[in-house]
């Protein structure tokens, strides 16, 4: 070589080279996981692969792929396409950036999969550490959609680290991709199972009941943790219970001291108790003969297993009954797996085995084992999210506060809607609402026709045939009647927002509007539901709807009635105090609706973006926002140079407050006009994202120079000082400061 | 020579008058593209240059003098200057620059000048691609276990330069691209036929004569990484087609030969991709990268692409 030094190359002779793609793979029920590190190149068979697979959900976490060469491109693109004929869904999770690279290149890099979420590549200057800071869609999409990612502190000396990348090109891929949430089955095997990173919500516990003869057949979901209720559901449990708690994850020992608790109160009022579908954890730490108690006995528990043919790991359900002999001597049944009928492999920990002997052997029919099997085998049906108000109306016969809920949450799914289920249970048993009292007054004779529902809290809309609706709200308990029909009147008014909102099918309004306050709204709603004696969920609720109420009078342009249309209160006494459940109703014209959905969903162009009014429903994440314009679409424009993006919501232009969106294209162009003549900063405050609103500046020179009068006013480089007056040819820099407010650039940056 | 240099900056222009003048080459800066016609009337002129933003206008001049070559300058991504380089055979040179008051690196402006006053001269030693000397090695490659050996000497050698992690991935990345086509889809028998293109899973030990070479450079500033075979084989089309198609982002189609991810995935870790080719004899790629830059800038900058000799076509 020229000049060069020489190195020969150090050959390692004899050892095999070690694995350039390692694949693990974790299997419960339907959920495959499978775990890819290391580099993806010709080696890779991906069609092989995808042949060997068949899952319900098939997740794929990428976070260890390092390297992908073309050909692992096109080995992959087989394989993708491969497991996508075998899979409902494929889920893909923790992609390393250089995944991110490949979905931005290849654009059937994903197949029918999703991305959930990845790797972000960030760097600090001051400690020369690159780190990864893991996103995801459904906690971080804002932040996905924006494009811009924000500065963190360094983990390891706590300075500000930065993106690490082109934050454009990097998030093309994932910007287009709609929000989602993962299943809760999969989240919680993802949580419980890998220790994987997923939304709290997906790991909150989730409860279905199946009542059969005598037989109540309870499953559990999520982490045990010390907000378990086990006074709510050790309510009405009774003859033979049977607890499936394959579901759950981690086990907190405030959540082990509950789950005790909660056995203690179940024993005494059951025939028999037994526990089926224990994991490993559970078994460990909440079996024991002290916490079973007299009657409680596991029926079946599983136990990772390794299948070397198959490089799996997957839990296998061992029915304590028919291996007891075997478990005795603390050893692990022989099994074989269920795919390639090779050998398996116990992989449990030694002192988890060594607890096997201390099961006691349940004593149950084999028709009781076929019972219970088929009771696991059953879902319980989950109450779907009504996208539209008809679907809501029609889900109002059965009562209860969650018909209420349906119609704003259209895209999200609710978790812990087992306890809507045991809500309306009750009411079922003629409870109406518990704590509520014996009604001792009302405002009329009769209850008006026009209530359907009085489930505290309940909001629902009626469609007419002509396209105009009746939407109804009840309060909460309160200790007055009126404070009862005002806030009726409110929950009634967010009904009327969320059916407008179920109108508009703007593919762009729901991702740019709808998605801001979705999740919110239906947080809080849950927390209501989930416990009603919660004041502060109450009081939650209460403030949105009325801060929603303010925002539709406000922006609804006169089409919305000044007052219900029907109210009606009833009186009730608990024995202690006099509590008041409040109803009003809203009914709308046709005209009104539509002049409703008409505003909110026409889009006004604003110096190169698109703005709609701000939709009531937004109240129910930004409280304080009542006003203002919403972007749904910035391109090249004064607004994307001063920072802009899409979700973002307009509050004032140059302190001049934004009614709505005609409002703010009005008020823009008047700025621009002045700063035009003038020069100046155009300055908006807007509200981005949670938290406080953030004030938006950039300087607008002035098409001709004001005349000052003084000479100059150019800087050195060539930059006109904006109106501020000659400055005399002296350097601009100095003369202002090393602030970082507009106007000139910036050498620290 | 002389050359037309479409620049509409003012500084930018005299800064190029000055390379072009250091390398042997007179010219004439014009700041709008009507301007190149009557520039063009002058016999001696053999190069028409300007920013790929102005590409009609270079490919208009080499249209209208038939022997007049193109050369173009971006700081916009590469796959907007592909067309003209896929429409017009004259055009052979795309140099990345930093924005639009930057000029490209001199040096690579010089190599490129340098080389068109003189087409006969072949490839340079890879220390003209180098400041003052260098450190690296050179490998020859005759095996799939010693190519991935080699793929992990290139990452080790380049993390030894304390530079960011996925630097050295990259460049890993780029030598075992650039080694599975010298090694698989090189190789040609007395027909021309292919010799072990059709199967590139298989483990492939290649006779001496058959080998790949690859060498790793650094100056402190800049890496090098060279691989070359001895068959020469490689068409523009190959290079340019292969790229349109993997920088164009859409579903793979292999209806041509390929989807071009190969040429996409070298791309997309160097700065800048020299290929040489003599026909029969001899194909040489040289991918360079910039070592004082964070990841950030590396992606975004504009790479520069070049094809001399008979990967260049018929001129």
């Amino acid at each position: 070589m020229d000049a060069a030094p020489h190195q020969q190359p150090t050959l390692v002779a004899g050892a095999p080279p070690p694995p350039k793609l390692q694949i693990d793979k974790f299997a419960d029920g339907g959920i495959v996981c499978l775990r890819l590190s290391g580099t993806i190149d010709e080696a890779f068979e991906g069609k092989k692969l995808a042949e060997t697979l068949k899952a319900q959900t098939l997740v794929l976490d990428l976070g260890d792929i390092r390297k992908v060469s073309s050909f692992g491109i096109r080995e992959w693109v087989d394989f993708i396409n491969g497991v996508g004929k075998h899979s409902e869904r494929i889920v893909l999770v923790e992609c390393a950036p250089k995944i991110v690279d490949q979905l931005n290149m290849v654009a059937n890099f994903a197949g029918t999969g999703r991305v959930y979420s990845f790797y972000a590549p960030y760097h600090c200057d001051y400690c020369d550490k690159d780190d990864r800071v893991l996103y995801q869609v459904d906690r971080d999409h804002e932040v996905i959609k924006s494009m811009k990612p924000p500065q963190r502190p360094c983990t390891q000396c706590g300075e500000m680290q930065y993106f690490n990348e082109d934050p454009i090109t990097f998030f093309s891929y994932l910007a287009g991709q709609e929000k989602f949430e993962l299943d809760p089955d999969v989240a919680a095997f993802l949580a419980a199972k890998l220790s994987y990173a997923v939304s709290d919500s997906a790991r909150k516990l989730r409860i279905d009941k199946i009542i059969e003869g005598r037989t109540t057949f309870v499953r559990l979901g999520g982490d045990l943790e010390k907000s378990f209720p086990r006074e709510q559901l050790a309510e009405g449990v009774e003859g033979v219970v049977v607890l499936d708690v394959a579901g759950i994850g981690k086990i907190e020992p405030a959540g082990a001291a509950e789950w005790r608790g909660f056995l203690q109160m179940v024993t005494p009022g059951a025939e028999a108790l037994y526990l089926t579908g224990v994991p490993p954890t559970f078994l460990d730490k909440l079996t024991r003969p002290e916490d079973l108690g007299p009657k409680a006995q596991v029926l079946s528990f599983t136990l990772p297993y390794t299948c070397a043919t198959c490089s799996t790991t997957a839990g296998q359900l061992i029915d304590v009954d028919e291996h007891f002999d075997v478990l005795k001597f603390a050893t692990p049944p022989d099994l074989k797996c269920p795919d390639c009928k090779s050998a398996l492999v116990c992989a449990a920990p030694e002192g988890l085995l060594t607890h096997l002997p201390s099961l006691p052997r349940p004593q149950v029919t084999a028709d009781f084992k076929k019972l219970v099997a088929d009771l696991r085998a059953r879902k319980v049906q989950v109450k779907k999210i009504a996208t539209t108000v008809a679907e809501a109306a029609a889900q109002q016969k059965g009562g209860g506060l969650w018909m209420a809920f349906a119609a704003a949450a259209a895209t999200v799914v609710l978790a812990g809607g087992a306890f809507f289920i045991y809500q309306s249970f009750l009411a079922d048993q003629g409870s109406k609402a518990p704590g509520r009292g014996k009604l001792v007054g009302a405002s009329a004779d009769a209850r008006p026709d026009w209530i359907e529902s009085d489930a505290a809290l309940a909001a629902y809309c009626k469609d007419d045939a002509g396209g105009g609706m009746v939407c109804v709200g009840v309060s909460g308990l309160t200790t007055s009647s009126d404070d009862g029909v005002d806030e009726a009147s409110d929950a009634a008014l967010d009904a009327v927002a969320s059916a407008i909102a179920a109108r508009i099918e703007d593919p762009a309004w729901q991702s740019r509007v709808g998605s801001l306050y979705a999740q919110a709204r239906q947080a809080k709603l849950a927390a209501a539901d989930k416990d009603p004696r919660n004041a502060g969920a109450r009081r939650d609720v209460r403030e949105s709807r009325r801060a929603v109420a303010r925002t539709l009078r406000a922006t609804g342009g006169g089409a919305v009635p000044a007052a219900p249309s029907g109210r009606y209160w009833e009186e009730y006494d608990d024995g202690a105090s006099k509590q008041y459940l409040g109803f009003a109703s809203f009914t709308l014209a046709p005209a009104e609706v539509k002049r409703l959905v008409d505003g909110y969903r026409t889009p006004t162009d604003v110096m190169g973006a698109k703005a709609m009014t701000v939709f009531p429903l937004l109240a129910w994440r930004y409280p304080e926002v009542s006003r203002g314009a919403v972007l749904v679409a910035v391109d090249k424009g004064e607004l994307r140079d001063l920072g802009m993006a899409p979700s973002y919501v307009v509050l004032s232009v140059g302190g001049r407050k934004v009614a709505d969106a005609t409002g703010f294209s009005q008020l823009a162009a008047e700025e621009m006009t002045r700063l035009k003549a003038s020069g100046g900063t155009l300055a908006l405050e807007v509200q981005a994202g949670d938290g406080e609103p953030k004030s938006f500046a950039a300087p607008v020179k002035a098409d001709k120079p004001a005349d000052t009068g003084s000479t100059g006013g150019r800087d050195p480089g060539g930059r006109d000082s904006g109106g501020r007056g000659g400055t005399g040819n002296v350097n601009v820099w100095d003369r202002y400061g090393g602030g970082s407010s507009g106007g000139r650039d910036d050498p620290t940056q | 020579m002389r050359a037309i240099v479409l620049e509409r900056n003012k500084l930018v222009g005299r800064r190029l008058v000055r390379y072009f003048l250091s390398a042997g080459v007179e010219a004439l800066v014009v700041e709008d593209p009507a301007q190149v016609p009557a520039a063009l009337a002058d016999p001696a002129v053999g190069l028409v240059c300007a920013d790929g933003f102005d590409g009609d206008a270079v490919r208009a001049a080499c249209r209208a003098r038939p022997g007049v070559r193109g050369l173009l300058w971006t700081a916009e991504p590469l796959r907007r200057s592909l067309r003209h380089l896929a429409e017009c055979a004259a055009i052979n040179h795309v140099l990345g620059r930093k924005d639009f008051e930057s000029a490209p690196r001199p040096w690579e402006l010089m190599m490129v000048l340098r080389r068109a006053l003189e087409p006969g001269a072949g490839p340079p030693p890879l220390a003209a691609y180098l400041d003052w000397g260098y450190t690296g090695f050179e490998q020859q490659v005759g095996s799939t276990a010693h190519r991935d050996q080699v793929v992990q000497q290139v990452q080790d050698f380049v993390l030894a330069l304390q530079v960011p992690k996925r630097l050295g991935e990259m460049m890993s990345e780029l030598a075992h691209e650039l080694l599975m086509n010298a090694m698989y889809d090189a190789p040609v028998d007395a027909s021309g036929a292919p010799k072990y293109a059709i199967d590139r899973k298989a483990e492939l030990t290649l006779p001496p004569d058959e080998h790949a070479m690859l060498r790793l450079a650094t100056d402190g500033t800049r890496v090098i990484l060279q691989v070359r075979d001895r068959f020469g084989g490689l068409q523009r089309r190959h290079v340019v087609d292969g790229l349109a198609r993997g920088l164009a982002g859409g579903e793979m189609d292999q209806s041509h030969g390929g989807a071009g991810l190969g040429m996409t995935v070298c791309h997309h870790n160097a700065l800048a991709m020299f290929f040489d080719v003599a026909r029969g004899r001899r194909t040489e790629v040289t991918a360079m990268i910039e070592l004082d830059l964070n990841l950030r800038e590396v992606r975004t900058l504009a790479r520069s692409l070049h094809l001399f000799d008979a990967v260049a076509g018929p001129h």
